[in-house]
């Protein structure tokens, strides 16, 4: 037969911050994957802008665009 | 003495900037700070944050919210670009407007989420409103999730803002 331990107060209230423990990795661990998902957005994004833009959207067309504002043009 | 006190769009960016400030600032706070730390704080110590300094983050932030796309957008029209920013710059062959694009973009997405979605809900989780008390915990988790995904956007969407002027 399995005998428990008695739950002391002590006891207990670390069991609760062990659980608030659990709760608050969870949290970060979401924050931190949240986060992560913006940086992944980010790169998606800039992946698919040059597309979006067209010819002359990519690199060489942003250096293009600055080499005529330098020009004045 | 001929003074030069700058463009109107100059201010209007000053404003848009400022007001974009109070906006995500708080919306950090809020993801980085007061949602994680809650499970912290002892039961008879939580209304002080739920009762008195949420109330008060929330109105700041959902009125920076507005203040800011209403300044971006003014800027935008000012500026001579706002349907080709909208439109993501298809076709126009620059990167750096295409970015603005999706910069704008994600800005209108997360003001949307923030006004009829975050706030409708934060109002039923902090009891501002008549509800059920089933309906508190469903709303407060939708009201976590929206702003946890605002929190997501609002990182390629300041990569968009800043490449307007500061990619190439």
């Amino acid at each position: 037969m399995l005998v428990l331990p008695p739950q002391t107060p002590a006891r207990a209230a670390g069991a609760g911050q062990a659980r608030e423990k659990t709760k608050m990795k969870k949290i970060t661990d979401s924050l931190q994957m949240t986060v992560i998902a913006g940086l992944v957005l980010t790169v998606i994004v800039l992946f698919v802008a040059p597309i979006i833009a067209g010819d002359g959207g990519g690199a060489q067309g942003a250096v293009e665009e600055m080499t005529d504002k330098v020009k004045g043009e | 003495m001929d003074v030069d006190f700058g463009s109107l769009a100059f201010y209007v960016r000053w404003l848009h900037v400022l007001s974009g400030v109070m906006w995500i600032g708080l919306l950090w706070y809020f993801n980085f700070v007061q949602v994680p730390v809650m499970g912290e704080i002892p039961d008879e110590q939580k209304p002080a944050v739920s009762r008195h300094i949420a109330p008060r983050a929330l109105f700041w932030f959902r009125w920076g919210a507005m203040a800011t796309i209403v300044f971006g957008l003014w800027l935008a029209w000012l500026n001579g670009y706002i349907w080709d920013v909208l439109k993501l710059g298809a076709g126009e062959g620059s990167l750096n407007l295409t970015l603005l694009g999706f910069g704008m973009w994600f800005g209108i997405i997360m003001w949307f989420n923030v006004w009829f979605v975050i706030w409708p809900n934060q109002k039923v989780a902090l009891g501002l409103v008549e509800a059920d008390a089933d309906a508190k915990p469903k709303a407060a988790a939708t009201a976590k999730m929206f702003s946890r995904i605002n929190t997501l956007l609002s990182i390629p969407m300041f990569f968009g803002m800043l490449s307007a002027s500061h990619f190439a």
